[in-house]
């Protein structure tokens, strides 16, 4: 085995361990809405809300990165550059991670001043963490850039598909120094915020997780790389033509001129369409090969990223991406609901089914099979659907009675709040967040034993 | 927009990607199995498709830019689940 | 080249994502000019020395805001400079205590509080006003922000978020200037429909 996928292994678990960190800042969070009084004075709303999004960024990125460690080397068939470096990135990522988290929770708020920017919290949705630590991610983006670069250098030798994950790293580095600035004007700092949100979510990170579902595919199922790569880049040209123009779904009110209400609602209405041929691409797939593979926890979380990838994106997003349907649902549960199923189906689908396909290579087991994933599986994705169910009847009732009948005031919003509809969902998702964690718990417990129960093939691991 | 037309108009939208996602797993259960049943489901989507489209077309309150969108989407969504298979047997 | 071949679509890719690019770099400096403060759509910071309203257009078909005559943030007309510096004050107090994570504004942010775009319009001040014991709005604001438990509405309480009184002023300069941003119409209706709990 490459030291890239031992440190690939590293990173895969730091990453489910943050996906639980998540999972228990999410539950916490949508406590507070059954009962504001939770932990009042000590620890708000906001604090365990930016900890939940904050480490699910982070538990993803981590999940491309394990990923991509992990093919990096067997793609180009030598030792991944500058691995020591990559390493003690690890580290430091991990240690990063814990210490601003550790900030939130002790510190919680710094001076409204330069100070607290770079120290404590810079209060901005998804990029939170003060900019001491953005410049240490930033370092950690340079390393791993530097370790894809330099392999495909060194190898003299470079893959369609690492070719598409190099140029896709200019976009994902550059856009993240967004996480820098404290423009006064609210509107231009919005402007750019989405730059990040926006076209990391429906652009960036649509084609890392496009390359490392192509490799896994090739991994997984065999398919021929002339083909992986000509979906590619198909894939690439559908998503990010209809994705950048897309962005403008976000600038219908922030400021930004009226145009904006045309381009944005006409190009991420073409969003669903790309998305839409991957699931029939999947059903091709599945198809074709009679669903059988060693692997079928790795492949029924590869067939639940397409799926979810669709109706998460492509039909949660289209509901609200007209601007006349917009300028009610806008910041309401109704998005809530939308972006839990589309980061849900989108990505975390497709790291856990990268997990599942490293470790049957690492513990060398000839199948990954059981029940313990099966309970997994059909746990977090009911808990999860049951989550965007019940936040969309919340956000119904919030887009109707403070949106549309009540006119958006401090009375519409608590009327909204307090209606039976939405008190009940919260209630409900509350119930589903539970099953949700129920499934984390079951995942780990997978992925702690899988292909240890089943014997495992010889005692060697099937790598060189 | 009156808050009931609000919730239909997300709805019927909702309601119309979903039913293209529905044809296109129904049309490719078919041509896989080779089965008239998921075919004719396929179709039987698709026409419900329409109908949504109809609907939005006639019922919403959107405006009519948007509206001719959704109906010339429609026929987009008629066509990528034969393209997409045909490409995809023809690059395998 | 063939359709069916690998390079047919690199080049494709490539060509699609330089158009959209291109394109998206237009508008996007097209944008930052109207966006900017004394641009079409964002008002200078002194637009809290004058009175906000908030107004259907019935060109546009949209509700937009009103600049009209004089009425100076505590009475006292500031100038550029000083406007200037108490928004950047206020912004960076909205970034340090993490509103965002509660509040929403031009919609976006958390979703477990009000959204603030247009809260300096909102009608609820005039309640605050009585229980604040405050001479303006103003100071009702300010009262509320430095002690938002003592003075809440409701059982989800905003938490006491240890403001000083010059960073309450400043927040409240800035949700005065935020609400005279032209947002196209967000949020609809709104303080039209009034309605009873
Ligand atoms: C922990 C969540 C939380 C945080 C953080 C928070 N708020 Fe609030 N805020 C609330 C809640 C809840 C209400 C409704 C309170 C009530 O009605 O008593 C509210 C009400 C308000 C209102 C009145 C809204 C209106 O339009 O009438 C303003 C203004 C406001 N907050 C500003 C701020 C500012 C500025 C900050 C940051 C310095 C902030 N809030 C931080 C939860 C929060
Ligand atoms: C597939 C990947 C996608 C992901 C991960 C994703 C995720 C998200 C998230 C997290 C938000 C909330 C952002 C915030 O305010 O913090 C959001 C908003 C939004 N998304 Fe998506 N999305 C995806 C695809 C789509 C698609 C395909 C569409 C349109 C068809 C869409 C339409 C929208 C719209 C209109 C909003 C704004 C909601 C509002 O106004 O509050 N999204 N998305
Ligand atoms: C136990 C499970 C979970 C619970 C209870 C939960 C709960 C919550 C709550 C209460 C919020 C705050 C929404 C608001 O502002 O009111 C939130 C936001 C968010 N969560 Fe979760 N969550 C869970 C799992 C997940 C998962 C698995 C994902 C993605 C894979 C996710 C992604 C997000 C995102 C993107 C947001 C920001 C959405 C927005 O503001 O529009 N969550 N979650
Ligand atoms: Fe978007």
């Amino acid at each position: 085995m490459y030291r890239s996928q031992r440190l690939a292994l590293k990173y895969l678990a730091a990453a489910i361990g943050f996906f639980g960190v998540m999972t228990l800042a999410g539950l916490m969070s949508a406590y507070y809405y059954i009962n504001p009084d939770f932990l009042f004075g000590i620890l708000h709303f906001n604090i365990a809300k930016t900890l939940h999004i904050d480490t699910l960024v982070i538990w993803l990125l981590m999940g491309f990165m394990g990923a991509i460690y992990w093919f990096l080397p067997e793609e180009l068939g030598i030792e991944t550059v500058g691995i020591r470096a990559a390493e003690i990135m690890f580290y430091l990522f991990c240690l990063v991670v814990l210490a601003v988290a550790a900030i939130f929770v002790v510190v919680q708020y710094g001076g409204s001043d330069n100070a607290g920017m770079w120290l404590v919290n810079q209060g901005r949705k998804y990029v939170e963490a003060p900019r001491w630590a953005a410049a240490c991610i930033v370092l950690v983006m340079l390393v791993f850039s530097y370790n894809l670069i330099g392999t495909a250098i060194r190898a003299r030798k470079i893959t369609g598909i690492m070719g598409v994950l190099i140029v896709d790293l200019v976009p994902l580095v550059v856009l993240y120094l967004d996480a820098f600035p404290a423009f006064r004007n609210m509107s231009v700092d919005l402007f750019w915020w989405w730059w990040l949100v926006h076209l990391w979510v429906e652009a960036t990170w649509e084609v890392l997780i496009g390359c490392i579902m192509a490799l896994a595919l090739m991994s997984l199922l065999g398919t021929s790389r002339r083909i992986v790569e000509t979906w590619l880049y198909i894939e690439v040209a559908l998503v990010l033509g209809t994705g950048i123009l897309g962005l403008g779904h976000h600038y219908f009110w922030i400021g930004t001129p009226q145009y904006w209400l045309a381009i944005g609602g006409f190009f991420s209405a073409f969003e669903p369409l790309p998305l839409l041929g991957m699931v029939v691409h999947a059903i091709y797939d599945a198809g074709t090969h009679h669903m059988k593979t060693s692997n079928r926890p790795a492949f029924y979380w590869m067939l639940a990223e397409a799926f979810g990838n669709f109706i998460g994106g492509g039909v949660w997003g289209f509901m609200i991406t007209l601007p006349q349907v917009n300028l009610y649902a806008h910041g309401t549960q109704w998005t809530a609901s939308h972006g839990h199923f589309a980061f849900w189906g989108a990505y975390a689908c497709g790291v856990i089914s990268v997990a599942y396909l490293v470790l049957q290579r690492i513990r060398g087991a000839a199948s990954v099979d059981g029940t313990a994933w099966r309970w997994a599986f059909a746990a977090l994705n009911f808990g999860l659907i049951g989550m965007v169910g019940t936040l969309l009847v919340s956000g119904f009732a919030q887009a109707f009675i403070e949106r549309a009948v009540g006119g958006s005031t401090l009375e519409a919003f608590i009327n909204a709040q307090e209606s039976a509809w939405f008190v009940d969902g919260m209630y409900a998702r509350f119930a589903c967040g539970l099953i949700f964690a129920a499934g984390y718990v079951a995942l780990v417990y997978d992925l702690l034993t899988i292909g240890r129960r089943v014997p495992a093939r010889a005692a060697q691991p099937a790598l060189p | 927009m009156t808050g009931l037309a609000l919730l239909e108009t997300g709805l019927l939208l909702g309601v119309f990607v979903l039913l293209a996602g529905c044809y296109g797993v129904l049309y490719g259960v078919g041509r896989l199995v080779g089965r008239r049943a998921a075919t004719a489901g396929a179709f039987a989507c698709y026409a419900l498709q329409c109908a949504v489209a109809s609907a939005v077309v006639a019922r919403a309150p959107l405006a009519d830019f948007w509206k001719a969108f959704i109906a010339a989407s429609t026929l987009a969504y008629l066509a990528i689940p034969p393209i997409t298979w045909r490409f995809l047997e023809k690059t395998h | 080249m063939q359709i069916d071949s690998p390079q047919f679509w690199r080049a494709g890719a490539i060509s699609v994502i330089a158009v959209m690019t291109v394109v998206l770099i237009m508008l996007t400096i097209d944008s930052l000019a109207a966006i900017r403060s004394g641009g079409t759509h964002v008002p200078p910071y002194t637009v809290i020395n004058q009175k906000i309203g908030y107004k259907y257009d019935s060109a546009r078909a949209i509700d937009v805001p009103t600049v009209a005559g004089d009425e100076p943030l505590f009475g006292r007309a500031e100038t550029s400079e000083q406007v200037a510096a108490l928004i950047g004050k206020g912004k960076l107090v909205i970034q340090s205590r993490s509103c965002m994570n509660c509040h929403t504004f031009f919609g976006n942010g958390a979703y477990y509080a009000p959204d603030l775009t247009k809260s300096w319009l909102d009608p609820g001040w005039d309640a605050w006003q009585a229980i604040t014991a405050a001479g303006s709005k103003e100071e009702a604001m300010v009262r509320f922000l430095m002690d938002p438990v003592k003075f809440r509405t409701w059982t989800r309480t905003m938490p006491q978020l240890n403001l000083t009184r010059e960073e309450a002023v400043a927040v409240v300069a800035y949700l005065k200037w935020m609400s005279a941003v032209d947002t196209n119409g967000f949020p609809a209706n709104f303080g039209l429909i009034s309605t009873s709990r």
